[in-house]
């Protein structure tokens, strides 16, 4: 079966005074349909970058996608694809959710207003035929009387409300993919609660795959089945979500690991992943990007290490991982 | 939803009620306006005389009753003058300000949105345009083209379009930065549906500010222009026209050059006012009261 989201070599990088900056290098991965991918990684990694990507969302006169990248989306190339096709794409095979709420909403008209113009769009349907639609959305992310909200204004609601009114909106032409590019980030943990609790209905009943765009370890390993690490612009580590939460491979993992609260041992003290990421404006080094931050780090970390497959179908892009590294010597 | 009652969006009359002005300044204003466009409409309902009828017998008459105003130097009633002069004022600042707002509008959209070399084009001519002295720039024009009404609209249209321009180019920028346009963007919606209906209804504000202040300096330059002779040419009345001739008479009549001043100064203090009204009334953080 192919991929639903197939994501191959993709390198971005933007015009910035002059200079390239190199947000995304070589990243590759995949989401089937009806998976919960989870993308990790810290601020200026990379992953809302790549995330935008699979849209082409970003500025075409300033972003640059490297020679070998491509993306394919439901069989079509994102990359290449002209301007109405993309903008068919968007909304209907896959749409995007933003981190916040409170902005992501036109101020200047009512809810039902907004996500009809989303179904004018893309659909033929009469309008008693999308008003039902509305209101079936609206009930299916948990917003309390539908009937009544499609006639208030943004600034009525609550962020969290908001927040599902987005998702509403998201799945609202039946995409095969929901890109969530840091949900819960804005939200409170009770509305993060409710948000990933209708991100996660949605995926069981009507087998809408999820890209979960996140920093937060907790939200990984309550949502996602697969996730992949991202470290200045690149993929270091991807599996499963038990394999990574049990044996993390990369030292950057690890550190994240380290660095997040488990309920399991709250007495165990947090540890914070030392140094700030290098800077990738202009030649990118050749030496692996972690080096300046990694306890791991020796001479062949000079060379930047690929992505590896260890036997068990785990990857990892560290020559210190995995049972027989050639870091480990 | 408890409370769902109270916070319900008016709807139907309850909005239109909405409107109304409340405040005594608000009201004020509202009646000026009024006052102001039944004057160019039809000024024979606001005055009985007639504004180029001539009376040798009460030439220069102080205000009285009869005239509320007084007279000018050929015996008219100074009122029904200015009155009717009210239409070409209203149509100087209404043709102007709109003639401006027709091209600064798409064209500050346009820059603001795409940003690059149309931008950086139509920023240049921008600027070029408000580094010009206005004065010379109409003197200039009057000259190659005759003085007429059309000519005023045409001059002080130009002038204002930088000034919009400018505006919704700087709004734009910021609009277009707002999650709820990446977000409609990320929707499948396409350039036009996200100027149209995403960026154009929520600079509708600031749009409303500046329209009023354009409008009263629309009218303070006609006076001015006038008043150098290079406005509207009689028979056609304007209220800089009525400046220049009552300046004659500013010993015999001081009523009459002051009358005339009086009504041009309320009309564009009322015009900023409208303007500052507009912009407490859309941002609730300037509210005074």
């Amino acid at each position: 079966m192919t991929a639903l989201l197939q994501i191959d070599d993709l390198s971005v990088s933007f015009r910035v005074g002059g200079a390239e900056l190199h947000a995304v290098i070589d990243v590759s991965l995949a989401v089937r349909a009806g998976e919960r991918v989870g993308v990790i990684g810290e601020s200026g990694s990379g992953k809302s970058v790549m995330a935008r990507s699979i849209l082409r969302l970003d500025d075409p006169r300033r972003t640059r996608y490297g020679a070998g990248s491509a993306i394919s989306l439901d069989g079509q190339q994102v990359l290449t694809l002209p301007d109405a096709g993309l903008r068919r794409l968007r909304g209907q095979t896959a749409s995007m959710i933003f981190q916040n709420p409170m902005h992501s909403l036109n101020p200047a008209f009512t809810i039902g207003n907004q996500l009809d113009a989303v179904l004018r769009a893309h659909r033929p349907d009469s309008r008693a035929e999308r008003h039902r639609r509305i209101l079936a959305m609206l009930t299916d992310v948990d917003l309390p009387g539908p009937e009544d909200l499609v006639n208030r204004y943004p600034h009525e609601l609550s962020g969290g409300q908001r927040q599902r009114v987005m998702v509403a909106q998201a799945v609202l032409c039946e995409p095969a993919l929901v890109i969530a590019d840091e949900p819960t980030s804005a939200l409170d943990v009770t509305a993060q609660d409710s948000v990933l609790e209708v991100l996660g209905r949605l995926n069981r009943d009507r087998g809408i795959a999820v890209l979960m765009i996140t920093h937060d370890m907790g939200v990984v390993a309550r949502f996602c089945e697969k996730v992949n690490v991202m470290y200045g612009g690149r993929l270091v580590e991807s599996g499963s979500v038990d394999r990574i939460f049990a044996a993390p491979e990369h030292p950057y993992t690890v550190g994240l690991l380290d660095a997040t609260p488990n309920p399991a041992a709250p007495l165990k003290d947090l540890v914070a992943v030392q140094g700030t990421q290098a800077t990738r404006r202009g030649t990118v080094s050749s030496a692996c990007a972690f080096i300046d931050r990694c306890p791991l780090a020796t001479e062949v970390c000079g060379t930047a290490p690929p992505l590896r497959r260890l036997p068990d179908g785990h990857h990892v892009a560290c020559h210190h991982a995995g049972p027989d590294s050639p870091g480990r010597a | 939803m408890a409370g769902a009652d109270r916070l319900g969006a008016p709807a139907g009359a309850g909005r239109l009620k909405a409107l109304l002005p409340r405040r005594p300044g608000s009201i004020l204003l509202c009646l000026l306006g009024l006052l102001a466009l039944a004057a160019a409409v039809a000024p024979s309902w606001l005055t009985p005389y007639h504004p180029t009828q001539i009376d040798a017998r009460s030439l220069l008459q102080p205000p009285s009753w009869k005239h509320w105003l007084g007279t000018d130097e050929l015996g008219s009633d100074v009122l029904a003058r200015i009155l009717y002069g009210t239409r070409l004022e209203v149509a100087i600042a209404m043709g102007s300000v709109a003639l401006a707002a027709l091209v600064a509008v798409p064209a500050g959209l346009l820059a603001g949105y795409r940003g690059g070399r149309a931008d950086y084009a139509l920023t240049i001519v921008a600027d070029a345009i408000l580094s010009f002295p206005i004065v010379l720039f109409a003197v200039m024009v009057v000259a190659s083209l005759g003085a007429s009404l059309g000519t005023l609209i045409g001059v002080l249209g130009i002038v204002f379009v930088p000034r919009i321009f400018r505006l919704v180019r700087g709004q734009t920028q910021v609009l277009t930065e707002q999650g709820f346009v990446r977000s409609a963007r990320s929707m499948g919606a396409g350039t036009g549906d996200i100027l149209l209906r995403h960026i154009l209804p929520n600079i509708l504000g600031p749009i409303m500010v500046i329209v009023p202040q354009l409008m009263a300096v629309a009218i303070l330059i006609e006076a001015g222009l006038s008043f150098i002779g290079l406005g509207v040419q009689p028979p056609q009345i304007s209220w800089g026209s009525l400046m220049l001739v009552s300046k004659n008479y500013y010993v015999s009549a001081i009523w009459y050059p002051l009358s005339v001043g009086a009504v041009t100064t309320i009309a564009s203090a009322a015009l900023v006012f409208a303007g500052d009204m507009a912009g407490n009334a859309i941002n609730p953080d300037r509210r005074t009261s």
